[in-house]
């Protein structure tokens, strides 16, 4: 492999496409997770859908690895580079192609920034409803590869829901179209088996996305408890009665301790958790809804509640939110975090393990969450410099994984299995599943150089190193779900 | 369990996996039938083994805590529509030929959603997990039972629309939702298909949260349907009625409009000679396009569109099929024939495909994977 010179590739691009020195090796060494870091063989940069086209082609032509990367905020290592491969870096594919207000759709090129899209379509009273956390710079082709979510995928569900068809260049260097213009299609769904497949299958070059009508109003309110338990048991209160809240969010002491500390937000004093339900939708229907969440939360043991009167507030119940992982981050040197996914009515039964994993192994463990859809996001708290709390927290973050399937549920919601999981995705699906992924990834992809290394365990690793904030998360530009 | 006359095709009540792979092992060629709510689709040479999941039946978990349910692929969407109903809930997608009898396997199967799609999203939008047998007889488990999973391929979407030819689907979970307490229908009566075009595409992009945007084209009347609480309904629908310009909007009766759209939801909704239906998917560009072609031969298609204009229900005779094909083709639309007169067992009586269908080299080798050994029959076979 090593013996492939990039040169033959070069010569196939226009000038200055293709970038080998350490500097760029270095920029492109790893993504949101830190944890990971991997200088690839060279960085590419295509212009144009041509480019990539030629590019897979040669790589399918010499078998040579490769990885499609957005904007690189990965939280499964999705995106690490390939020690003998290339990155291919989509992010000057930016094109908005079509914006059809008519039709609700937009046609975009793969390094087009997800908030971009909601941005454009405004002006026609629509937005793109898949809002992952790190939605100021992630790009859709990177939301298509792992399905990303956010706060709001109960109602709404994931990107995969939100995606229509799409142009693909294939592994092998076959250029086909899956989908269309329209939300209905014949025959197999294959946009729905290509979204989520981690980069495995090969790259999306225009993608065409259904909008929504932007919600009137929102009714978003704060809930304070004095226990875990009765902020989960207010979840379940909620669901029962029949509401469909488009967010529902939980955080613990801990969380809203160091997000008081970040950002100040005002969350109820001395309370166990919070618990953050949002109601969306036309006015009229609000009014109605948020009379029946009010005699729901009533009924709940809490103890502070406070409503949102407008925008600004609204805006400070979600920062406190928003800002959790990055200051709970800033607690602890490093830390790991998870985003496994148990039934809802299990929430409590889950997070009281999780405690008492945290105290067998004598760590901390901050819990976020979308209480909605069962989504947990503890966050492992240690230093690495401490000798052995490393293995500890990966030990854990095992036994948290592990547990998500013993109680029926998946070791990720959102963040993909990427690097990070790979070893545990054997735990979720038996032996015959399991080989049928590597079928239907090998009809993809028959030389395996598409993204090599991720979702399925055995190929090599490099050595994890540590696991800090992202510098981008220091900085406020991007946070975590 | 077997009744197979030296030339008519085997038919098979599968009671479990294991009836399904001992199939697979015993016949060339096999495919999944449920209640044959969509004839055409199950057409295949005479040497084929069908399998039916009729006995195969059965909710086997409905937590509406949840908002999950599991059940058999054979058990009939009417009964998983009652259950969830006892517990104020539903399948938003309005899954159709619920009275005939359709399945949840065969729902899914031949990718069908209903005017409930346009909210919320269709059968694809709502599947979660399902368990299906390869060609060569392994049981396989995709996705997950909980509502959110990023883990490992999609597959419970792959089999959407796959029609029994990748895989033989044996249980499946779905997502569900509140269901609204109550339904209001308004009809909009419009002077032609671009003005019906332009009042889809006005509403569609309100505030309003609508459940259904549905044309009958040769009416000429956009349908709309709203959910919710009765005050809700009544305050949202006075802002319908005063907001759409130049159009005369009126409530239809409850009773009036639950018939329509149940009419609509068994695909009856045309003259009984048009014995056939397929659907088509479109935008309203080709819904106009294929809108006007209808209004030329009223006497041999009728067209009614739902999800606002995204997917076409086309009526017409079978003796028109290759009519339809070609003028399909001219559109450059696809269509797939999912009621069609019935025929003998093994038997053909209408092409299930219309139009310009294409397959790529990746699709035949994704087939090949599904089913190594080629035990599922092509659509055309």
């Amino acid at each position: 492999m090593t013996s492939v010179d990039l040169e033959g590739l070069a010569r196939r691009l226009p000038a200055g496409r293709v970038h080998e020195d350490p500097a760029w090796q270095a920029v492109f060494e790893s993504d949101g997770l830190t944890a990971f870091r991997q200088h690839p063989r060279g960085v590419v940069i295509p212009q144009s859908q041509q480019e990539v086209i030629d590019i897979v082609r040669w790589c399918h032509e010499v078998g040579m690895p490769f990885v499609a990367r957005g904007s690189g905020t990965s939280l499964s290592g999705g995106s690490l580079p390939v020690a003998d491969g290339i990155v291919i870096s989509l992010n000057r594919m930016r094109r908005i192609l079509q914006m059809d207000p008519d039709n609700r759709t937009a046609v975009v090129e793969p390094g087009v920034v997800n908030l971009e899209v909601s941005r454009q379509a405004a002006a026609h009273g629509l937005y793109f409803a898949p809002d992952p956390s790190s939605q100021k710079i992630c790009t859709i082709g990177g939301n298509i590869a792992f399905n990303s979510g956010g706060a709001h995928c109960l109602k709404y569900g994931m990107t995969s829901n939100h995606v229509l068809g799409m142009k693909v260049v294939t592994a092998s260097g076959e250029l086909v179209t899956l989908g269309g213009p329209s939300v209905e299609s014949v025959g197999p769904d294959y946009t729905g088996l290509f979204v989520g497949s981690e980069g495995l299958f090969g790259i999306a070059l225009e993608i065409t996305l259904r909008l929504l009508p932007k919600p009137e109003c929102f009714h978003t309110v704060l809930v304070g408890y004095r226990s875990l338990r009765a902020a989960g048991e207010a979840v379940s209160a909620v669901i029962d009665s029949g509401l469909l809240p488009g967010a529902m969010e939980i955080m613990e002491a801990l969380a809203i301790q160091a997000a008081e500390a970040a950002v100040d937000c005002g969350y109820p004093e001395g309370a166990a958790a919070v618990l953050i339900v949002e109601l969306e939708g036309p006015a009229e229907r609000i009014e109605s809804e948020r009379r029946q969440l009010e005699a729901v939360i009533e009924q709940t043991d809490a103890f502070a509640s406070v409503v949102a009167a407008d925008e600004v507030q609204r805006a400070a119940i979600w920062a406190g939110r928003k800002s959790a992982f990055s200051a709970v981050g800033k607690l602890s040197p490093d830390f790991l975090v998870q985003d496994g996914v148990v039934p809802r009515k299990r929430l409590g039964e889950a997070l009281e393990r999780i405690e008492a994993f945290g105290k067998e192994s004598g760590l901390r463990v901050a819990n976020v969450f979308h209480a909605g859809d069962g989504n947990l996001h503890p966050l492992i708290l240690f230093d690495d410099s401490k000798p052995g709390e490393l293995e500890r927290a990966e030990a854990l973050a095992g036994r948290i994984l592990r547990l998500c399937i013993e109680m029926g549920g998946s070791i990720t919601g959102e963040h993909g299995v990427g690097m990070e999981k790979r070893a545990y995705l054997p735990e979720m699906y038996d032996e015959p599943t399991m080989g049928l992924m590597h079928r239907l990834r090998a009809a993809f992809d028959p030389k395996q150089i598409s993204n090599p290394g991720k979702m399925f365990p055995g190929a090599e690793a490099p050595a994890l190193q540590s696991h800090g904030l992202h510098p981008l998360e220091k900085a406020g530009v991007i946070f975590r779900e | 369990m077997s009744d197979p006359p030296a030339s008519a095709p085997t038919l098979i009540h599968a009671a479990s996996v294991e009836d399904f792979r001992q199939a697979l092992r015993e016949h060339e060629s096999v495919l999944t039938i449920g209640n044959r709510t969509k004839w055409p689709l199950s057409q295949a040479s005479p040497a084929t083994c069908f399998v039916s999941t009729r006995d195969l039946s059965g909710i086997v978990q409905y937590e509406p805590s949840e908002f999950t349910f599991t059940a058999r692929a054979g058990t009939t969407v009417a009964e998983i529509s009652d259950a969830l109903a006892a517990k104020d809930q539903y399948l938003p997608f309005d899954p159709p030929l619920s009275r005939a009898g359709a399945t949840l396997g065969g729902t899914l199967a031949a990718g069908l959603s209903g005017p409930g799609r346009h909210r919320y999203g269709g059968v694809r939008d709502f599947v979660l997990g399902v368990e299906f047998l390869t060609g060569d007889g392994q049981l396989i488990h995709g996705g997950g039972k909980v509502v959110k999973n990023a883990a490992g391929f999609d597959l419970p979407k792959f089999l959407v629309g796959s029609c029994g030819r990748l895989a033989a689907i044996t249980e499946l979970t779905f997502k569900v939702f509140p269901r609204p307490v109550a339904w209001q229908t308004f009809q909009i009566d419009c002077p032609d298909h671009v003005a019906a075009a332009e009042t889809i595409a006005l509403v569609a992009r309100q505030r309003w949260e609508l459940d259904a945007i549905d044309y009958r084209a040769n009416q000429k009347s956009v349908w709309l349907r709203l959910g919710g609480e009765e005050d809700v309904l009544q305050r949202i629908g006075d802002d319908i009625l005063r907001s759409i310009p130049n159009q005369e909007v009126q409530r239809i009766d409850r009773m009036q409009a639950a018939e329509q759209w149940q009419t609509l939801g068994e695909l009856r909704f045309a003259a009984a000679e048009l014995d056939c239906v397929a659907k088509i998917p479109l935008t309203l560009e080709s819904m106009k396009r294929l809108a006007t072609w209808c209004d030329e031969r009223p006497w041999m298609t009728q067209l009614h569109t739902s999800g606002a204009g995204s997917v076409g229900w086309l009526a017409f005779g079978s003796q028109q099929a290759s009519e339809i094909d070609d003028a399909l083709r001219a559109m450059e639309l696809v269509g797939l024939v999912v009621i069609g007169p019935e025929g003998q067992p093994g038997g053909r009586t209408v092409p299930c495909r219309l139009g310009q269908w294409t397959t790529s080299k990746v699709e035949a080798a994704l087939k090949h994977a599904m089913d190594p050994v080629g035990r599922f029959p092509g659509m055309g076979e």
